[in-house]
């Protein structure tokens, strides 16, 4: 196995915790779909906080990206990696890598969860055919986790950072803002977006990522360790 | 499989006008063993740091066997004053995590070490003692094969028993690889046994560097009644490190050029503790220029 590979297969090892926390998630879901009608109505009842639009992304996001590489600055694990032979960024790849990629395929893992029987009338309170775009999100917010824990350095601030970050993105016009400078003509409320229009929003939401993330490596490459 | 570690110049700010090190210029030629020693706060973490490329100089350059230390990786090992390493993993695994961040790394002969050492492998590192943790962290160090071996306080956790039998290992590893290894740390008396060079930071600034015996043999503590010692850097020709007064007696600590010095003195031959806590002392004494090279 080359270098790359053992180390990727190291890391995954250390999201055994994560893992387990979205097979339980989807299973969770699974249960309100196919499950007695009062988990459904509690579902709903946690409006936009129980949606998993909302929650695989802060999981994976404040829960998982901001604290793995504040922790490693915190615990000074940092100085091990980067004395060791592999480039410092052979090394962020692999640690960074396969948490975009559980976290994708945990929003996945729910989708299929609401295709359950009888499920599909909730699928329209979660999804709204918008898959693109909830991927954004995720993306979006595992890298600002990343980007976070990588700047600040310290697990909760990053953590409070990262949820405050996509909040702002979620609550606010900004992204519809921008998605309409592109496409003007398009009516930016998700869920009544044309798949035009859904491409844009999503792009926007993937360029916003791939800028934290390059941020994220730019620091990490060089900023740390800070002493 | 040699490397020479050679400091010119060097010196590492934090924030605008704190020096954590400043002015330091050593070289060290490959097999030595040199101890680094110094106060509490004296920038000895920041020169070890400086030297396994974590931190980039402020000023002066730091190279290992010619190159900075960012291109020459693969020749430096590094074990950090914390011993971090990750708690999530197992001992075997973390050994894994070596072998897979470096090319060179010795698999079987560092399971084998800890092994003999007594260290669960399947235990997480995080549930392991404090001794063991650190024989871990070592352990890596020395699997990488690096030809420069930075340890930071090194022997602060582990027993009276373990310290003489890391040092005995640290000395195996260096005659059978001709590697160079650089240690801090408080515990002078073990020191004297395994390392053939000294270098002295306080204050943020390197005062004394030369090799061991040289440092011994050329200081002399003097003895005499307090009236012979009037203060002054010298004593007879021999400069003056640092001076202690009662109102009966003086103890004074020179760099010993065999100059004759009033009868009334008495002549001591000196430990390395008397040299490196008389230089502590006085911060000011500034490192002869004679003993600058290692």
């Amino acid at each position: 196995m080359s270098a790359f590979a053992t180390l990727t297969w190291l890391n995954l090892r250390q999201l055994r915790g994560p893992a387990v926390l979205s097979v339980l998630l989807v299973a969770a879901y699974a249960a309100v779909v196919t499950g007695p009608l009062r988990l459904a109505s509690w579902f709903l009842a946690t409006a936009d906080f129980g949606q998993p639009a909302t929650v695989v992304p802060l999981l994976f996001g404040a829960g998982v990206a901001a604290p793995m590489l504040a922790r490693e600055q915190q615990r000074r694990t940092i100085d091990l990696a980067y004395t060791q032979s592999v480039r410092r960024s052979t090394w962020l790849v692999a640690r960074i890598l396969p948490v975009p990629v559980l976290a994708v395929a945990t929003a996945l893992g729910v989708r299929e969860a609401f295709r359950l029987p009888p499920g599909s009338y909730l699928m329209n309170t979660v999804f709204l055919g918008n898959g693109p775009i909830r991927i954004g999100f995720v993306l979006f917010t595992v890298a600002l986790g990343f980007c976070a824990g990588a700047v600040l350095g310290r697990t909760l601030p990053a953590m409070a950072a990262t949820v405050v970050g996509f909040l702002l993105i979620w609550f606010t016009p900004a992204v519809p803002a921008i998605v309409h400078l592109f496409v003007p003509e398009e009516n930016t409320v998700v869920g009544v977006l044309t798949p035009r229009g859904v491409f844009v929003y999503a792009l926007v939401l993937y360029v916003f990522a791939a800028v934290l993330l390059a941020v994220t490596f730019a620091w990490m490459t060089r900023k740390v360790p800070r002493s | 499989m040699t490397a020479t570690v050679e400091a010119t110049g060097l010196g590492k700010r934090y924030g605008f006008r704190r020096w954590g090190l400043r002015d330091c210029s050593f070289a060290v030629p490959p097999g030595s063993v040199v101890a680094l020693v110094g106060a509490n706060g004296s920038g000895k973490s920041t020169l070890l740091r400086l030297v396994a490329g974590l931190t980039r100089p402020s000023e002066g350059v730091v190279r290992v066997g010619g190159a900075v230390p960012g291109r020459a990786r693969d020749r430096i090992a590094y074990v950090g004053q914390t011993k971090p390493l990750y708690d999530g993993f197992t001992v075997a695994e973390m050994v894994r995590f070596g072998a897979a961040t470096n090319p060179g790394f010795d698999r079987r002969g560092t399971t084998e070490r800890l092994r003999g050492l007594g260290v669960p492998l399947d235990r997480s590192v995080g549930r392991i003692s404090g001794g063991q943790r650190t024989q871990v962290a070592i352990a890596l160090a020395l699997g990488k094969r690096a030809d420069v071996v930075l340890l930071d306080e090194p022997m602060a956790d582990l027993d009276p028993l373990a310290r003489p039998a890391l040092l005995g290992e640290l000395m195996a590893t260096v005659e059978e690889r001709g590697c160079t290894v650089i240690l801090s740390s408080h515990v002078l008396t073990e020191l004297t046994d395994v390392c053939d060079s000294l270098l002295l930071t306080n204050e943020g600034s390197l005062q004394v560097s030369g090799k061991i015996d040289d440092l011994v043999g050329g200081h002399r503590l003097l003895v005499g009644p307090a009236e012979v010692y009037a203060g002054g850097d010298r004593v007879g020709a021999n400069p003056v490190v640092s001076a202690r007064t009662t109102e009966r007696q003086a103890t004074v600590l020179v760099r010993w050029l065999a100059e004759p010095v009033d009868p009334r003195w008495a002549v001591h031959e000196v430990t390395l503790s008397d040299v490196v806590l008389g230089y502590l002392r006085s911060p000011a004494a500034s490192s002869a220029p004679e003993l600058v090279a290692v």
